[in-house]
């Protein structure tokens, strides 16, 4: 049971150094959602930039912000996350970063959106994490 | 911005405005200086042998004050001589011009015309000289006109007097007036002033200097030629062509016209005037083509269309003196130009550095669809040093500035599609020799990021690495997580990058991730395209945290990193590719 627990722990610091220097810009307007997965990507070697709704994300990327990924919820109040992956998509600048949303999608529409993968809420942190860092090639 | 223009034409009309008010002021202190500038190096060299500064100041003006008296006074002999002769060579010209009336050169009687009445002013202006003003008039002056004509003749008296009285000034006490020039604008900025000040006196006064020699040499060779070919009042042509010269461009052409009419009008045949046309363009042909690229070189760092707008400008706002000035006016506000950041847009404008620089030139060509002019830059650029440079030094910061044109949507991607497509041209064209067939087990890859603009700088840095094998492998035609795994496959000892970013980064980042964790030993080299990206420096910084080998910026640079590593680049045993999912 320690020797399990202690692989265990081994695999989440070799990840974590893998995902050092990663940076994820996650977009939601729920705070506890935000502090949430702010924790524990950074517990997973993340860099974590945070934006409440999509107008806000828009414009850390539009002042240089460069992510590996964008983590973002879709119904947000200013800009949606619809909205926002629309405008991503338009951009040369930004169609090219990872695209993960949060909320519950059909395929059709996950194609529409041209995202990268979508996660059901309540979404388990560690599939998240995983995904995430196949996505960032960490 | 229209409160910014409102106030630069308010700005530009309270300038000139002072300038046309401030003429009779102006005018002599501008001479002054310009007789510095031109005393001051004969006057140095004199203190430099021994001679106390008091004597070598007397010297020198004295020197130039003597050639100028006599110079002038040989001048005014001749041109009061040329203008009593003006109406017997305006009637020998009619006859001549007679026997030509049915001819094709109507134009000619225009000329005659024209000549005759310039004989016609020129007399009357000599016969007041001569005669005495109160000769000319029909009734006797008052009291008020005696006094005005008075002042009118003693105006250019007093002005020479005060020329030589504020250049004396500006020679004696040259380095107070830099000193109170340094205090005028400010300590903190001694060192641009210095500077500036020392480039404004070495330019100008070596300017003056040698195209007063060159056009000294000139106006010799003139009075030479037109005394040997048998014009009269040689010396005086000679000399007013000399003085022409100092306007660019069109002063030699003005100085044929008269001594040619004269030739037209005092000799039977046409040999004289053909010949005195003739002294004149050999002449200027040589000293423009031969004497001053060697002697002047681009010494006063001024256009040519820069001087001659400038000598128009000044002789519409300062007359003939304005003429004389232009030049070195305009050299001071390049100069100045080039020193302050503020006034940088005056060495724009007169410089004669090219209006854009090779780079920016190449992309705006591209930008606007002469393929063909881009190409010419490219391939002049290819011929100066090598293709690799050309593509480097234009093509390279030619897809960057696209690409960043692009991720602004400053274009949009119709115009992005075309400037690639005709980018590609240009690199295909450009390409001395076919390319040579990568060799299938060299062990190197290339690997595009992401867009076809990362893709065609993969394609250049085939060009001038054949050893690299450009698979050209591009997220944008399939997943990137697919890219990675069809490079794993192939097992190579080393991948090169090429990312523009900020588009290609997250990408570039990507890969090196992913080749760093499933290949350890795998050499990755980064061609970041970002020509004046400030934060470059940081796109580097992260990609090498995520596993690259080495960050480089340009082809020579990547085609050298290429070379070094593939001499040293261990041969990596494929590890067991984990899969993505």
């Amino acid at each position: 049971m320690v020797n399990e627990k202690s692989r265990s722990d081994e695999a989440a610091a070799a990840a974590a150094v893998k995902a050092r220097g990663c940076k994820v810009l996650v977009v939601d307007d729920d705070v506890a959602n935000r502090e949430l997965l702010e924790s524990g990507l950074s517990d997973a070697g993340y860099e974590v930039v945070t934006a409440e709704h999509g107008a806000k994300a828009v414009a850390l990327l539009t002042a240089g912000l460069d992510p590996d990924l964008i983590l973002t919820d879709l119904q947000m109040p200013v800009m949606s996350g619809w909205e926002l992956c629309d405008q991503l998509k338009r951009s040369p600048a930004w169609r090219s970063i990872p695209l993960v949303v949060l909320c519950g999608m059909t395929p059709e529409q996950r194609g529409e959106l041209q995202v990268d993968d979508a996660f059901e809420k309540p979404t388990d942190l560690d599939t998240l994490i995983r995904r995430i860092s196949e996505l960032c090639g960490a | 911005m229209r409160r910014l223009r409102l106030g630069l034409a308010l700005e530009a009309a309270v300038l000139l405005t002072i300038l046309a008010v401030g003429k009779p002021v102006l005018v002599p202190l501008t001479l002054a200086f310009y007789f510095g500038f031109l005393l001051t190096p004969p006057s140095e060299w004199l203190e430099r042998v021994g001679v106390p500064r008091a004597l070598s100041l007397v010297m020198a003006i004295g020197a130039a004050l003597a050639s100028f008296v006599t110079l002038a006074s040989v001048l005014v002999a001749q041109l009061a001589d040329l203008a009593k002769q003006m109406q017997t060579y305006s009637a020998q010209m009619s006859q001549k011009v007679d026997t030509l009336r049915h001819g094709p050169l109507g134009l000619l009687t225009s000329f005659s015309n024209a000549f005759a009445e310039l004989g016609r002013v020129l007399n009357s202006q000599v016969s007041s000289t001569q005669e005495g003003t109160l000769h000319l008039a029909p009734e006797p002056l008052s009291v008020g006109q005696q006094v005005g004509a008075l002042f009118r003749l003693l105006e250019p008296a007093g002005l020479v007097g005060v020329v030589v009285v504020l250049t004396i000034f500006v020679l004696a006490g040259r380095e107070d007036l830099r000193g109170r020039l340094i205090q005028l604008v400010g300590p903190q900025n001694v060192t641009v002033t210095t500077r500036t000040i020392d480039e404004v006196v070495k330019r100008i006064s070596h300017y003056l200097l040698t195209q007063s020699y060159i056009n000294a040499g000139f106006a010799s060779v003139i009075a030479l030629g037109l005394y040997l070919i048998g014009i009269p009042y040689a010396l005086l042509w000679g000399v007013i062509a000399g003085l022409l010269r100092f306007v660019p461009l069109l002063g030699a052409l003005v100085a044929v016209v008269m001594p040619s009419l004269v030739a037209f009008a005092i000799f039977p045949g046409w040999s004289e005037t053909l010949m005195t046309v003739a002294l004149f363009v050999a002449v200027d042909i040589t000293v423009a083509n031969f004497i001053e690229p060697v002697v002047l070189g681009r010494r006063t760092g001024v256009s040519s269309l820069a001087l001659l707008v400038s000598a128009l400008f000044w002789t519409w706002m300062w007359g003939p003196v304005g003429l004389v000035l232009a030049t070195p006016l305009t050299v001071c506000a390049a100069v100045i130009g080039r020193h302050s950041a503020q006034l940088s847009f005056l060495t724009i404008l007169l410089g004669d550095e090219p209006g854009l620089n090779a780079e920016i030139n190449f992309y705006q060509r591209v930008l606007a669809g002469a393929k063909g002019d881009a190409l010419r830059i490219a391939k002049h650029r290819a011929k100066a040093s090598s293709i690799t440079v050309a593509l480097d030094a234009v093509v390279l910061p030619a897809i960057s500035l696209m690409s960043r044109d692009h991720q602004q949507q400053t274009i949009d991607d119709a115009a992005a599609e075309r400037v690639l497509t005709d980018l590609n041209e240009i690199v295909t064209q450009l390409q001395s020799q076919p390319p040579v067939a990568p060799a299938p087990d060299s062990g190197v890859i290339g690997l595009a990021a992401a867009s076809e603009a990362d893709a065609l700088l993969l394609r250049m840095l085939g060009q001038v690495s054949p050893g690299l094998n450009p698979l050209a492998l591009r997220s944008a035609l399939r997943s990137r997580e697919a890219a990675a795994e069809e490079v794993l496959r192939h097992a190579p000892r080393m991948v090169c990058i090429t990312a523009l970013p900020p588009a290609s980064s997250a990408n570039a980042r990507f890969f090196c991730r992913r080749l760093r964790t499933e290949l350890p030993n795998c050499r990755i080299l980064v061609l970041l395209a970002s020509v004046g990206d400030k934060s470059a420096s940081e796109t580097a910084s992260r990609l090498r945290e995520a596993g690259a080998s080495s960050v480089v910026f340009g082809l020579t640079e990547a085609r050298d990193a290429l070379s070094t590593m593939m001499r040293g680049a261990p041969v990596v045993e494929l590890k067991a590719a984990s899969s993505p999912g």
